[in-house]
């Protein structure tokens, strides 16, 4: 482990959801969408506005953001 | 679980091995906190005592290595231990000059400061209260964060996604989101001592300590 957040996350990770804080509720089509859009840089700065608090509190659209990236590369 | 099992079914050798390998960390964790050597060993003496069941009022009816259940690796668990009752004694401090004394205590023998600590002994104390105080700190200081910005934060520090991308992504130079990162990760550490020190005044932990216990947390 090799970096200060990681080993926070890792620590919150290791508790109940309630406690941790996060939600892995499933991501709509819609939003999937919208992360796919994020992924290419092609989402507005008021979409992404509207994006973030998903992919901050939800692990799955987070990793459905991760899993678009690199399928970018 | 194995040096557990061994040295609490009286292994002599385990039980060496147990304090060996435990003794020092446990006094270190202590020590880089500012406890003096001699309360640092002190302190770790008496819970190594206690593992075996050596109270400080005699033989205990469940040793304290009992109670370990293998959730979290031994190392974090007497750490954890060590931890707070470190806590308990500041909350010990705390106290002094404020507890009652009640008729016949001196008749007694009786010491008001068990007192104290009876109320924090508890397994559900021992288990959780440092650990649930950390995380609790943790996501307060996670939710202080603009969301645009925690998404850049995990993205790069836990996803290992390239700055590059990132600024990709947000339309921006990446110059942009190397100064964010960097400010975010001062305000993680500075929210998260400011929640510990909200819930827990007494404990004056810093930030090299807290990641410290983190990391043991998970097992490292």
């Amino acid at each position: 482990m090799e970096n200060e957040i990681e080993i926070l996350a890792s620590f919150l990770d290791s508790f109940e959801p309630e406690v941790s804080g996060r939600s892995s509720a499933p991501v709509s089509d819609e939003d999937a969408a919208t992360i796919a859009k994020l992924a290419a840089g092609e989402l507005s700065e008021a979409d992404r506005a509207r994006l973030t608090p998903l992919l901050a509190s939800n692990e799955q659209a987070m990793q459905q953001l991760v899993a678009a990236l690199r399928g970018d590369r | 679980m194995d040096l557990v099992q061994r040295a609490l079914a009286g292994d002599n050798a385990a039980v060496v091995q147990f304090e060996r390998d435990y003794r020092p960390t446990l006094e270190r964790v202590l020590m880089a906190r500012g406890i003096d050597r001699i309360d640092a060993e002190d302190l770790v003496a008496d819970i190594i005592a206690e593992c075996f069941g050596a109270g400080k009022k005699g033989t205990m009816d469940v040793r304290l290595l009992e109670k370990f259940e293998g959730r979290s690796s031994l190392s974090t668990w007497l750490i954890r231990i060590t931890w707070n009752r470190w806590l308990d004694l500041k909350r010990r401090d705390k106290f002094r000059g404020e507890l009652p004394r009640y008729e016949g205590d001196e008749a007694k023998g009786a010491d008001q400061f068990d007192r104290v600590a009876d109320d924090y002994e508890d397994e559900d104390f021992i288990e959780t209260d440092l650990a649930e105080l950390m995380a609790g700190a943790i996501k307060t200081a996670f939710a202080s964060l603009e969301p645009d910005v925690l998404v850049m934060l995990k993205l790069s520090f836990i996803h290992g996604v390239s700055q590059t991308d990132i600024a990709r992504m947000w339309q921006c130079d990446q110059t942009r989101v190397s100064r964010t990162l960097s400010t975010a990760r001062s305000q993680i550490a500075a929210e998260t001592m400011r929640a510990i020190r909200a819930a827990e005044p007494d404990l004056q932990i810093d930030w090299d300590d807290f990641k410290r216990l983190c990391a043991y947390g998970i097992e490292i």
